[in-house]
């Protein structure tokens, strides 16, 4: 069976995911009062969450193959949080604690931790799920192997999504807060995404070139529905990861700039970047 | 200085270029020998990349950035000396080198194990070595003094998203070159090690890999190329804006499109690698993403154009160079992202065809935009104006030779000829398109030869130029020509990106952006 | 908020981050991608190595109090806890020199294989950074206790980020060179 055959079989879609995901938008619908795109962004949030844990991508996994893995990470932790986080209205979070919490001087503390939550979610998800997928498997991910009789076979891969969409959430918060006054900065905003996409892209270089020397057989994983080789594969993870995740980094740098232009007087954030200037004498005409 | 500086270095790499024309005018032919024709080469392209473009985009934003900014110096001047220095100390350094037992000759990106010890025996390829280490540290001092200059040393009024393009280019730029140059350093000092120290690196045979070279090399190397475009784009967003009397059409792109270039810049540079072998998944990838990195810069071409248009064009030597660039630039442009489909990169690679797209970016770029800059800058810089009659003469013999000496070389490349030959055989159509490159060269050698005599005589002349003479719109034309040692003693009020036009036009400001 | 001073030095350090990643992934591909035997990393001594890390992190504990002192303006304290932060560095540069004598001994140089090269090359830049650290941090020790006695916290500010850095760095050398090799 071709990979198109694959996405088209019916029962490769999973009714139960389905469901659960059209309740919760509807309960979504009915209980939050949210704009229209809010709803479609919440919508979609929820697609993407279908897709990786109900759609044939999710059962792709006992493949082995390691670029399936990656596509659904990079879902869960950068795309889906996103989504749903534009998909709350902006007083969702009023009167918690954490309202008071990022009201009080300790903001900057929390972006340095919502930034390590992000790293870690990528670095961390990467490798524990390397070890989840090799001990289920018996295959050995980008090096890694684990034996199947350890503990790590029993730890359910959806466990593992779950926390990484909680942190993939926590980290995209500074800078996507439905709130807009929490947020961080333009600018900010865009080193903040930069040095991510650059730890990011650290992986992304590792997993790719380490693929010729680290695939030990150059055979097809698993009978997999791509004949994909595992060495095409473990290539195809790493630039999967780094070139269209840059792109995305890339692409809400831009609609965040952009945005930042069109700001008007009054909307403007006074810029924390700016410093103690040289005071000169104006005049005024 | 460093635009003297870069003046005095163009002149050397300019004339190694003509010794390396006129080897090549003719097939077969033996006026220097191989060895210096390596030399010759290696020489020209680190000079005019590292001795002339780098300081002569360095030395405009160092005088302009805090003019333009409304502050009164950079954030570090002493830094800003060191970094001159250094620049200065590593070029005399590289050709320190001729004197030394003979230049380098492994080619400006010094590919391994070419340049390792067993087959450069010579020290030229250390001089190369140290010389570039020195510079680069010089580009990352000036690059920590842009970007704090500009986040600390701003008119309180002026916020981040009014500021002139020339000075957000240059603080884009900074990022870039403080990320990329420190890559280049490390392949530098592990080359050093290679060579004095014996170590292993880059040298197969005892278990390092050459490959590695050329991925720090190029990791560096890409986003040198935007380092030295990205000021150019800036000047040329300068320029198109006040002679065609319209402000930039489309101030946002323009803006966030350098961003997207420079965050883009660090995930392409294996298509300088493409013939290397490596897999199709990774050639693939960088093919796609290659092609990307294109759309941002035709968004700034099309800002550009629509700036002109319906605009009321004055036709300075600043306007045409601008000009020129348009045009220029794009053809490059447009060969570049030609190498990004990978069998025709697998095809042209290594040929002319590519000789003919660095010159077109980097001459019909980078140059004709810092020829645009000068002569729009140089009466404030200096007080007193250009000869446009010389000017005209200078551009109109400089594009026409530019384009007849590289134009051809596209089609030298598709027929096969290899770059870096010091003689070819007599194949059809390499002779004539070889001679006519040469010639073309001939009428640059004199463009550049009244340039050079527009500068003396100007510079003899007393200083008579106003203060705004081109009826520009920024801060550093609020000033004297040349600036007092004091920039600035009193600012105007800074509510728009045009804070002179606002000024000049109170019945009809610009929109209010703070 | 910053001021210049530190922020010269954040922009300075986020640029050195990029020449250690580079000197790292050379160090990692080398281990890790290559044919040739590693003969250098059994002979590190990884207990020893790691000792001299916790003075190098102590450096920066007291660093941040001297940092604290200052701000507080108890000149005295500042002036301790720095000397403190320059011993303890000291001490780990010392550290190493003692290393590199051991492995010269058992013939183990720059150039020996490619993970000598990339071990001495690594840990030296590291270490000429630590050192560089050490000058700066003496020199202010020195402006503060001659007759230039106030020291602003401005001019402090931007050393501390720099020597946390060189801290951090050394965590992630340590790590990729003496903790991998025995995973």
């Amino acid at each position: 069976m071709s990979g198109m055959e694959y996405f088209l079989r019916f029962e490769n879609w999973s009714a139960g995911w389905l469901l659960f995901f059209v309740f919760l938008w509807i309960s979504h619908v009915v209980v939050l009062k949210s704009s229209r795109v809010h709803k479609v962004c919440f919508a979609s949030g929820l697609f993407i969450l279908y897709l990786v844990f109900g759609s044939p991508l999710a059962l792709l996994s006992e493949y082995g193959l390691h670029s399936t893995a990656m596509v659904k990470q990079m879902l869960i932790v950068m795309v889906a949080p996103i989504l749903i986080l534009n998909g709350v209205p902006k007083n969702i979070f009023a009167g918690s604690m954490r309202n008071d919490f990022w009201n009080s001087g300790n903001s900057k503390k929390l972006v340095m931790v919502a930034w390590f939550l992000g790293a870690l979610a990528m670095w961390g998800g990467h490798f524990f799920g390397a070890i989840v997928m090799s001990a289920k498997t018996g295959l050995a991910i980008c090096g890694i192997s684990a034996p199947i009789e350890g503990w790590f076979s029993a730890v359910p891969e959806n466990l593992i999504l779950a926390v990484l969409l909680l942190m993939g959430v926590l980290f995209a918060l500074p800078v996507f807060n439905p709130n807009r006054s929490h947020r961080i900065g333009a600018l900010q905003s865009v080193a903040y995404l930069f040095t991510s996409c650059v730890s990011c892209s650290i992986l992304g270089l590792y997993v790719t070139f380490s693929a010729v020397s680290n695939a030990t057989l150059n055979t097809t994983t698993l009978r997999n529905p791509f004949s994909l080789s595992s060495i095409a594969d473990q290539e195809l993870a790493g630039m999967l990861m780094w070139v269209p995740g840059c792109f995305l980094y890339v692409f809400l740098c831009m609609a965040i700039l952009m945005r930042w232009y069109d700001e008007k007087e009054g909307q403007l954030k006074p810029q924390p970047l700016i410093m103690k200037t040289k005071k000169i004498e104006q005049i005024h005409t | 200085m460093y635009l003297w500086l870069a003046l005095f270095f163009f002149i050397i790499g300019g004339l190694e270029a003509m010794v390396l024309r006129a080897q090549l005018a003719l097939p077969n032919n033996e006026l220097i020998s191989p060895e210096t024709y390596n030399q010759l080469f290696t020489m020209h392209g680190t000079t005019m990349i590292f001795l002339v473009l780098m300081p002569a985009l360095i030395g405009l934003g160092t005088y302009l950035i805090p003019l333009m900014i409304g502050a009164n110096e950079m954030a570090f001047p002493r830094l800003n000396a060191f970094s001159l220095w250094m620049t200065f100390m590593g070029g005399t350094l590289l050709y320190f080198s001729f004197f030394a037992g003979g230049g380098p000759d492994a080619g400006w990106f010094n590919y391994a194990p070419l340049s390792e010890n067993n087959y450069s025996s010579s020290h030229g390829v250390d001089y190369y070595l140290i010389g570039l280490i020195l510079t680069g540290i010089g580009s990352i001092g000036a690059a920590l003094n842009f970007v704090t200059t500009v986040l600390t040393l701003r008119a309180p009024d002026m916020k981040l998203n009014m500021l002139p393009l020339f000075v957000w280019m240059m603080f884009i730029n900074g990022f870039l070159i403080l990320a990329a140059f420190p890559l280049l350093n490390a392949g530098l000092f592990m080359m050093l090690i290679d060579r004095q120290f014996d170590a292993h690196f880059f040298i197969p045979s005892s278990g390092g890999s050459a490959i590695l070279w050329q991925h720090f090399f190029w990791a560096f190397g890409h986003p040198e190329v935007y380092i030295l475009a990205l000021p150019a784009f800036g000047i040329i967003s300068e320029v198109i804006p006040v002679f065609s009397r319209k402000p930039i059409f489309g101030y946002k792109f323009v803006a966030s499109s350098t961003v997207a270039i420079a965050l883009l810049a660090f995930g392409v540079w294996v298509h300088h690698m493409f013939a290397v072998g490596m897999s199709n998944t990774v050639n693939g990838f960088f093919a796609a993403s290659s092609m990307l990195i294109g759309i941002p810069t035709g968004i700034k071409v099309i800002n550009w154009i629509g700036t002109m248009y319906k605009g009321s064009i004055r036709m300075t030597v600043s306007m045409m160079f601008a000009l020129a660039f348009l045009i220029d630039f794009t053809i490059g442009g447009l060969s570049g992202a030609s190498f990004a489909i990978v069998p025709i990169d697998w095809q042209l690679t290594d040929t002319y065809y590519v000789v003919a797209h660095i010159h077109y970016v980097f001459l019909g770029g980078t140059a004709f935009g810092i020829f645009a800059g000068i002569f729009y800058w140089f009466p404030k810089i200096t007080g007193r104006h250009l000869s446009e009659k010389l000017g005209k003469w200078h551009l109109w013999l400089f594009v026409f030779g530019f384009n007849m000496t590289f134009l051809l070389q596209h089609m030298l490349g598709i027929l096969g000829m290899p770059r870096r030959i010091y003689t070819y055989p007599d194949l059809p159509y390499w002779k004539i398109l070889n001679l006519i490159s040469s010639i073309g060269a001939i009428f640059m050698f004199v463009a550049i030869g009244i340039f050079l005599y527009n500068i003396f005589i100007t510079l003899k002349k007393p200083r008579s130029a106003e203060d705004n003479p081109w009826e520009a719109w920024t801060l550093e034309w609020s000033t004297p020509s040349p600036p007092n040692l004091k920039n600035f003693e009193q600012l105007p009020p800074i509510h728009s990106r045009r804070p002179l036009w606002d000024l000049n036009n109170p019945d009809n400001p610009d929109k209010r952006l703070n | 908020m910053k001021d210049k001073g530190k922020l010269l030095i954040l922009l300075l350090v986020g640029s050195e981050t990029f020449f250690f990643i580079s000197l790292i992934i050379a160090y990692v591909y080398y281990r890790n991608f290559t044919n040739t035997v590693d003969t250098v990393a059994h002979t590190l001594d990884a207990t020893r190595a790691g000792i001299f890390t916790l003075f190098l992190i102590a450096s920066s504990v007291t660093l941040i109090v001297a940092k604290n002192a200052l701000k507080k303006d108890n000149r005295k304290r500042f002036k301790i806890f720095l000397v403190l932060t320059v011993l303890l560095g000291v001490i780990f540069i010392s550290g190493q020199i003692g290393e590199y004598i051991g492995l010269y001994k058992k013939q183990i140089t720059l150039d020996s294989d490619v993970f000598g090269s990339s071990f001495f090359t690594l840990t030296g830049f590291h270490g000429l950074h630590v050192i560089l650290g050490l000058i700066a941090l003496t020199i202010i020790f020195l402006l503060s206790i001659g007759k230039m006695e106030r020291v602003g916290v401005a001019a402090f500010s931007g050393m501390d980020v720099y020597w946390h850095f060189v801290d951090v760095v050394w965590i992630f050398v340590f790590y990729f060179v003496y903790i991998m090799p025995l995973l």
